[in-house]
């Protein structure tokens, strides 16, 4: 009859092609994980009897803090592609096999082995199982065109990854780690320039708050990114900026300022003539995402007239 | 069987992928990246407070693994 197995090869066929299906989808796994995490080998590598696979990988930049001369440093990071895009399996949870089957009983074609000419004769008669033939029928209700029916509903889930491959991640991880210091990309020579604007000469009485006025502008006007200013005392021991007491943002192409300092009592004249330095500390972020800094002094003059 | 008609249906619980991305260099805080992501950004920015160290993608550095994650995600779109 066609369409007319064994049964047990009836029986065990849908879990085989389950089995089967679930070895494609692992093998499919590790294709995409060969392609995805592991450069090719060259066709020189190959034919040396090729080395170790390497790994894809990004190369990212990072601020990473000072060298050992004060100076900013990059750091480059190379993160490995596999441990950064989503890679993951599906296994068949549960699978459920349904279907209908006519079941035939055959008699057996031979007989079993003990019972074969020249291997004596066994104290019982065996009994001889019969052969079972299966054909699977169409379910009730369906359209009797002679098709069976098969019905397979399969629940799959993500599988747990393979512990090697949950190693070779946390191994990656530690290669991002390793880091080489470069030097930061060369900044602007300066962000800023600054000068003083008056009154002149400022009165640096010691004890006294003054005021004067500065001028601050961008040097670089390819990039508009605000600015932040520190303006501090070039002699703290002599003068302390009072105001601005915080960073201020220079996001015009130039701004005035005004500057309120307390001189010290313990305040005493430059011998080099009637100036005290203002130190200007300008940031700015950059393009490539590092932050560029440069420095500026404003020669502010004065006068005491409490000196003769 | 020639004359069988499976029925097959496929239910996936869960196709989510593992979480993806690296760690901060600075303070080690997980900084997530999704594959879209990495493909149309250049800047990455750890989300710590206090830390906010931002990491540039080197796209040139970078171009074969790029382009095998721009695979990735066409077949991940296909599928």
């Amino acid at each position: 009859m066609a369409g007319e197995f064994e049964l047990h090869e009836l029986l065990a066929g849908p879990i085989l092609a389950a089995n089967a299906a679930q070895a494609d989808v692992a093998l499919g796994f590790v294709d995409q994980l060969q392609q995805v995490a592991f450069a090719p080998r060259s066709a020189k590598d190959i034919a040396a009897g090729a080395g170790p696979q390497t790994l894809r990988a990004l190369s990212f930049a990072a601020p990473g803090g000072l060298d050992a001369d004060g100076r900013a440093v990059q750091q480059e990071i190379s993160v490995p592609l596999l441990q950064l895009v989503p890679l993951s399996s599906l296994q068949i949870d549960t699978a459920t096999i349904e279907f209908n089957c006519d079941v035939a009983a055959a008699k057996p074609a031979g007989r079993p082995a003990a019972l074969q000419p020249g291997r004596g004769k066994p104290a019982q008669p065996m009994a001889v199982p019969p052969r079972l033939l299966g054909r699977i029928t169409p379910t009730s209700g369906a359209d009797s065109t002679g098709a069976g029916n098969l019905r397979v509903q399969m629940h799959l889930k993500r599988t747990d990854l393979p512990a090697g491959y949950l190693d070779m991640i946390a191994a990656t991880h530690s290669t991002a780690r390793q880091m080489a210091a470069q030097p930061e990309p060369e900044t602007p020579a300066g962000l800023l320039s600054a000068r003083y604007t008056g009154p002149a000469p400022v009165d640096f009485r010691p004890g006294r708050e003054v005021r004067f006025e500065i001028l601050i502008a961008r040097v670089n006007h390819a990039n508009d990114a605000p600015i932040e200013i520190a303006i501090e005392s070039g002699v703290p021991a002599g003068f302390a900026v009072i105001e601005p007491a915080a960073p201020v943002q220079l996001t015009a192409p130039e701004m005035k300022i005004q500057v309120v300092a307390y001189v010290r009592k313990e305040f005493a004249m430059p011998r080099d003539g009637a100036a005290v330095p203002i130190l200007l500390t300008g940031e700015q972020r950059q393009p490539n995402a590092s932050t560029a800094t440069s420095q500026t002094i404003v020669k502010v003059p004065i006068s005491n007239r409490s000196k003769p | 069987m020639t004359q069988t008609a499976p029925d097959i249906s496929v239910k996936t619980a869960n196709t989510a992928a593992t979480a993806a991305g690296l760690n901060c260099p600075k303070c080690g805080h997980p900084i997530p990246l999704t594959l879209d992501a990495l493909l149309l950004r250049s800047q990455f920015r750890c989300e710590q407070p206090r830390c906010y160290t931002t990491l540039s993608l080197d796209r040139g550095a970078s171009q074969q693994a790029l382009e095998h994650a721009r695979k990735l995600r066409q077949d991940l779109n296909k599928s």
